[in-house]
């Protein structure tokens, strides 16, 4: 019966959606409101046959069991393709409300916004209702379920996705907003004002989003691994670059005016890329660790929502874009000068990233190849293209708008380059890098870092603005990010082998005791839990891997423990043991590798921090 | 400068980008691909090339020598072809799974693998290793 309601509130939201698309009575608002509370219900609606274990609706009996955790079995409901899809579309309609509400748009715009809103609703739910949903029954009801993939059990991985879709669904609101201005007469001279809060707050989203798929798999996986350029990591990756460009561009156009078309074709391009990662993750055309399970139909539908997407809005383009080109230059030595080179820099890395992703894809699609793109193809093309982009997220926060003398900049450049410089050589002579690429990015990020906090303590006019303390956060969370990122790589060490108890390994300036196995039995797995003592000269901690067995569906997996000190990680992963009771370890000295976690978040800190803008005077 | 002359140097400019960026993509792709064989296709694959194989594990293949090396073999119910690999398993890894290794072509019977790649999800199987089992069966 339940199952049945939740079917049907489904269908209705999907008419209340498409009355909401009509353009003609000037209630979108009304139905979009309407629709919210139905899609609403029917999600809890799921919830609730996943918390009462209903094995007749299908998805529950294929994701989840009666032994599996309460808080599991929650977020178990939009751990699935189903439940995340019906997510996906209550996201879609909350934002259109959202933008309804908090903008200060007027009134004819909103309606507007809200059409286009009504009709990606509609599609979206037409979608679930016709090929992936979640209240689908199977007979005759069986007594248990599937259970849930153990990997999933955890709480990294349930908030993983519903932040990521906040990210990726935003922009859909951004896609309408770009629609709608180009169809205006007259649009308001301060639409960018408008349009950069969406902007801004989804993309700070999209990187909390990712930055919890990383640091899951970075705990999870027992690898030490945080990115593997795997496609289905890639699909996210490449409406972040996109997002990335829209937020400078939009920056840019709010304070010159100018930009406005590209502004626009990002707008839609962000979108169509949030789309697009869809498609590569649920049409099962990828192999990846990842990938939802497949469906080809599922496939060629999100392609042809993908296509209409783009043809409808590349035509309005075409007919109505030209309004908005610029009637005023900018001089390149300028921020709008190296913010637009910002972009374009942006843009070829997600080109690199394309090609990375699609090249194998299509091989196969034509049966010419099989191929993966081995990850070295980024090193080489991502990360070197990038150190431009750390060359002028260094150099930007000295130059001014509109036009700059070499004198200036090279003065405001002198002391952060020198205390940069005689940092990098010290590093240098210390410790021998042999690496090009680590050498620049540690230059770079220390220069971005420098030259902040000089900006800051020189107090120079404006510095305490919110907008530079938003970028200055942002930035120096980029920084601290790559330098994260460049330390840990360059300066990691990895043993493995087989210990016995008692036996101590060297790592760094650690040494590290197994004291022997414990066995565990929980809810639903079994455990052999090893035992570690970490020592410097005295004992520090203690490390407990384990590797779990979860009986239902015959499966294991390794947790690793993770030691976190300030400057470095200990990680521990355990693997069987062998005929003679040793067993595998693996341990890892991860330098500065928080760094990573802690730059990501605070380039989010830094968007949410800048959503606020001030009214231009 | 007319804005209409800017917009052309911005597309210049535009297209140096991406024609720097392309002649990078184009080395370092020449150098990273890694072709997928299976086992009764692997002995097209060059001597020291890193190339990956992937089949089902074959039962009462498996097993364990020391110093955390395993043995197994994989087949596509055509041929089949050996694997060792030292390090800790894949936590999938068992006989009649799907997996994926990856590692340097040597000449003899033996393929020693750097990775070993099996999904997370008991029903997956890598579509490569599907499309060629789907082949073999007929």
């Amino acid at each position: 019966m339940i199952p049945e309601i939740g079917s049907t509130l489904i269908i209705s939201a999907m008419l209340t959606s498409i009355l909401q698309s009509i353009p003609a009575k000037k209630n979108a608002h009304k139905f979009s409101f309407i629709s919210m509370f139905i899609a609403l219900a029917s999600f809890l609606l799921l919830i609730y046959a996943f918390i009462a274990s209903d094995f007749s609706v299908s998805s529950v009996y294929l994701n989840s069991h009666t032994a599996k955790p309460f808080i599991y079995k929650i977020t178990g409901s939009w751990g699935n393709h189903e439940g995340s899809m019906l997510l996906l579309a209550i996201l879609i309609i909350i934002y259109g409300n959202a933008f309804y509400v908090f903008s200060n748009s007027g009134k004819k715009f909103k309606e507007r916004v809200l059409n286009i809103q009504g009709m990606l609703a509609a599609i979206f739910l037409a979608f679930i209702f016709f090929t992936s949903n979640p209240f689908e029954r199977i007979e005759p009801t069986p007594k248990n379920g599937l259970g849930l993939n153990p990997l999933l059990q955890d709480i990294g991985l349930a908030i993983h996705p519903p932040l990521l879709y906040i990210g990726y669904i935003g922009f859909s609101i951004v896609y309408a907003f770009a629609i709608n201005i180009m169809r205006e007469k007259n649009p308001s001279k301060n639409w960018i004002a408008l349009l950069k809060p969406w902007v801004v707050f989804s993309w700070s989203f999209l990187t909390i989003g990712i930055l919890m798929g990383s640091w899951w798999a970075y705990r999870e996986l027992g690898w030490g691994g945080y990115w593997f350029w795997d496609p289905v990591e890639n699909s996210s990756l490449m409406p972040w670059l996109s997002a990335t460009a829209l937020l400078h561009a939009v920056i840019v156009g709010f304070k010159r005016d100018i930009l406005k078309s590209w502004i626009i074709l990002l707008s839609i391009l962000t979108f169509c890329l949030s789309i697009t990662g869809f498609f590569l993750v649920r049409s099962g055309i990828v192999t990846s660790v990842h990938a939802f399970a497949s469906d080809p139909t599922r496939g060629i539908f999100i392609l042809a929502i993908l296509l209409g997407l783009i043809v409808v809005a590349l035509t309005i383009y075409a007919l109505k874009g030209n309004k908005f080109l610029s009637t005023k230059n900018l001089k390149f030595f300028s921020r709008e000068g190296f913010i637009t080179l910002n972009n374009m820099i942006l843009l070829c890395l997600l080109g690199t990233v394309i090609i990375g992703t699609v090249y194998p894809i299509i091989l196969q699609v034509l049966n010419i190849d099989n191929i993966t793109v081995g990850p070295d193809y980024y090193n080489k093309t991502f990360n070197t293209i990038s150190l431009i982009l750390l060359f002028i997220a260094a150099l930007v926060p000295s130059l001014k708008w509109k036009n700059n003398k070499l004198k200036d900049i090279l003065n405001k450049n002198l002391i952060p380059l020198i205390i940069s410089l005689s940092s990098i050589l010290a590093i240098y002579y210390f410790t021998e890098i042999k690496n090009n690429i680590t050498i620049i990015s540690l230059f770079f990020s220390l220069w971005i870092i420098i030259t902040l906090f000089y900006i800051f303590i020189a107090r120079v006019k404006k510095s305490y603005s919110r907008d530079f303390i938003a970028m200055a956060t942002a930035h120096i969370g980029v920084a601290i990010l790559v330098l994260g990122i460049t330390i840990s790589s360059e300066w990691q060490q990895e043993k493995q082998l087989t210990m016995k108890k008692n036996q101590t390994i060297e790592i760094n300036q650690f040494n590290i005791k197994f004291d022997g196995i414990t066995l565990l039995a929980k809810d639903n797995y079994l455990a052999k839990k090893g035992n570690f003592s970490i020592y410097e000269k005295d004992f520090i901690a203690n490390l407990s891997p384990e590797l779990r067995y979860y009986p239902i569906q015959n499966k294991v997996t390794t947790e690793a423990a993770i030691y976190y000190s300030i400057f470095s990680n200990i990680y521990i992963a355990i693997g069987e043991d062998d005929s003679a009771g040793n067993y595998a370890v693996r341990v890892y000295y991860k330098p500065f590798i928080n760094l990573i976690w802690c730059g990501a978040i605070l380039m989010a800190l830094g968007g949410f921090l800048s959503i606020k803008t001030k009214r231009k005077k | 400068m007319k804005p209409k002359h800017q917009r052309l140097i911005f597309i210049i400019v535009g297209i140096l980008c991406v024609s720097l960026s392309l002649s990078l993509v184009l080395t370092a792709m020449d150098d990273n691909i890694i072709f997928f064989y299976s086992p009764s296709e692997i002995a097209k694959a060059k001597q020291g090339e890193y190339v990956r194989v992937g089949g089902l594990v074959e039962e009462n293949s498996i097993k364990k020598l020391p110093e955390n090396k395993t043995k197994f073999t994989i087949t596509d119910y055509k041929d089949s072809i050996v694997i060792e690999y030292q390090g800790i398993l894949p936590n999938l890894f068992r006989e009649g799974q799907g997996i994926i290794a990856s590692g340097i072509k040597q000449d003899g019977d033996i393929f020693y693998a750097k990775e070993l790649l099996a999904k997370h999800d008991e029903n997956y199987m890598p579509p490569e290793v599907a499309k060629t089992l789907e082949k073999n069966k007929k």
